[in-house]
């Protein structure tokens, strides 16, 4: 691929960015024009902004619950994954793999449902859900992206003399990281639009006006939710992609 | 000295190495040759620990191996694989100073040695040095490979096929560069190989192994005139004489006076292989080649003489 090519794909990628970020920082902090925007998108309501809690803290408690699950199911994702391809784990890795595909197929709203009798409301039950479900993402991720390191470059990084420690951090983690980042992206993705269900669980969050919109035929409450987290997720994404990977494929081929 | 004494690996029923006895002396080039499924490679991995030997000892320097901690001993010998290892996710220079980074050199230390060991090889670190693996031919990437192995000064090398995965005319040029790398460096090398041309070009001892066992060891002249059984004569075939040619230069001969006149005839110079020599006679279809040593005529050889060469005691 030529530099210019190069060059413009990278251009393409911040502009993106930018224009996603410029547009979530307007809809969020500038109710007055969010307002005429939500009026024209639906044209047949009076009240369009919903009233009970403004649009930044509404954005504020949905990040709260992305970030705390996300970052607990890295957390626990990469430990989960580290084990399963230690000396000691390795027994239990088609275990692991499978403990996550089962906890990926309960339904959020059926764990925050059962969650609810026993730790009550709020963001609690929520975040259990998220990173429930967000584990297996990682945990693949991890076993898959580090699995897949060349033999050759662990071959040589043993017999020159790494320990198992140093190997992990100097070769395998880094040589797994396209594959473990492209694990976290769709989690973040999936974080966000589930972790509006978390209305149900009164823990807040962009889910609150698409639930109030719902109930009282509101589509500009639904829209006021909606259109924000939709731009958040997109925003996510395009962050997680790094222009360096099509790149360093280009370079491969 | 590295002394392998009774070495053995089993895996279940089948025996990859039988009973290995080899004594390596410091500074020898040593190939271990072998159709493949001999055991070669399992062979060289004993060496550092990369496979566990059922039985048998490996001693180095008169210590027993097995005794030492693992990553000491790989880090004083260095490693070079057929698929180069190296690592994508680093600098060539990184790459090539990673052994020196897990001693615990200082930075400024290593990227100089690291610059060193190019320049070593043949690779000019400035146009090189910041480069990424993926951004290197075959052979550059092979080069890069035996700077990260003598980085940190190692007095054994180990290497695996290094040359296996090049096209012909790069492994060639690969091949003299290792000659002359061993020439200056004198490293104790073990190279596993299953090019017949490849050993005999820079071995000065073979051991030639065949399903695990041992055949015999020793140089590519005494494995031609003394083979040890019929597997060693059949491995090397017919062509033998004509592949060891490559090992003699002309300026090692004993040359003819320049009878009459000389004009007509091919001529070489004295660091040209009697091969060459050979192909020139044929090729021109003369009688004699006049050799060349510093510019000038220094003599003749003829087929006769290449003949006497070959036939020497060994």
């Amino acid at each position: 691929m030529s530099v210019q090519r190069i060059w413009l794909k990278d251009a393409v990628h911040w502009t993106t960015i930018a224009a996603l970020a410029a547009f979530l920082l307007w809809m969020v902090f500038s109710p007055s024009g969010f307002e005429t925007l939500l009026r024209v998108l639906a044209p047949g309501e009076e009240v369009v902004l919903y009233p009970t809690v403004a649009l930044p803290e509404l954005m504020f408690q949905q990040l709260y619950l992305v970030v705390t699950a996300s970052a607990l199911a890295i957390l626990i994702g990469m430990s989960l994954g580290l084990l399963a391809l230690s000396r000691v784990g390795r027994p239990f890795r088609d275990v692991i793999m499978n403990l996550g595909n089962l906890a990926q197929t309960v339904p959020t709203a059926a764990v925050i449902a059962v969650a609810i009798p026993a730790i009550g409301y709020g963001a609690k039950p929520v975040i259990i859900a998220l990173v429930l479900y967000s584990i297996l993402p990682i945990v693949l991720n991890v076993i898959v992206g580090i699995e897949g390191v060349q033999p050759a470059a662990l071959d040589a990084a043993t017999g020159i003399g790494m320990s198992p420690r140093q190997r992990l951090l100097s070769v395998e983690l880094p040589l797994a990281f396209p594959v473990i980042l492209g694990g976290v992206k769709n989690m973040l993705v999936i974080n966000v639009s589930a972790a509006t269900i978390g209305a149900i669980a009164a823990a807040g969050g962009l889910g609150q006006p698409i639930l109030a919109g719902f109930a009282t035929y509101n589509t500009a409450f639904i829209i006021e939710g909606a259109l924000p987290a939709a731009v958040l997720a997109l925003l996510l994404d395009r962050l997680l992609t790094l222009p360096g990977q099509t790149r360093l494929a280009a370079e491969e081929v | 000295m590295i002394e392998i004494a009774g070495l053995t690996k089993r895996y279940d029923d089948f025996i990859a190495v039988d009973e290995l006895d080899l004594k390596i002396p410091d500074g020898q080039f040593t190939i271990i040759l072998g159709p493949s499924g001999s055991g070669k490679t399992t062979v060289l991995r004993m060496l550092n620990r990369m496979v566990t030997p059922t039985s048998g000892t490996v001693k180095i320097g008169g210590v027993d191996v097995s005794t030492e901690k693992v990553e000491d001993l790989r880090r004083r010998m260095g490693y070079v694989i057929q698929n180069t290892g190296l690592f994508p996710n680093m600098s060539v220079l990184r790459n090539v100073g990673t052994v020196p980074r897990l001693l615990g050199w200082e930075r400024k230390k290593t990227s100089v040695r690291a610059e060193e060991m190019l320049e070593l090889v043949g690779l000019d670190p400035t146009v090189y040095g910041a480069k990424m693996p993926s951004q290197l031919s075959g052979g550059e990437a092979q080069r890069v490979g035996v700077a990260r192995a003598l980085a940190a000064d190692p007095p054994i090398l180990l290497m695996d096929e290094p040359f296996g995965a090049v096209d012909p005319i790069t492994r060639e040029r690969l091949q003299i560069e290792m000659k002359r790398l061993h020439h200056q460096l004198k490293k104790t090398v073990v190279f596993v190989t299953h090019d017949i041309d490849e050993a005999v070009l820079l071995s000065d001892k073979i051991a030639l192994l065949k399903g695990g066992v041992l055949q015999q060891y020793a140089s590519p002249e005494v494995l031609w005139k003394q083979p040890a059984n019929q597997f060693v004569s059949d491995f090397f075939g017919s062509d033998f004489g004509l592949r060891i040619m490559i090992r003699h230069r002309l300026g090692q001969l004993d040359l003819l006076p320049i009878a009459g006149d000389s004009a007509g005839l091919p001529r070489l110079d004295a660091s040209a292989t009697l091969k060459e020599a050979l192909a020139e006679l044929v090729d021109k279809r003369a009688h004699a080649v006049v050799v060349i040593r510093d510019g000038a005529e220094a003599g003749t050889v003829t087929f006769e003489t290449l003949m006497c060469e070959l036939g020497r005691e060994v």
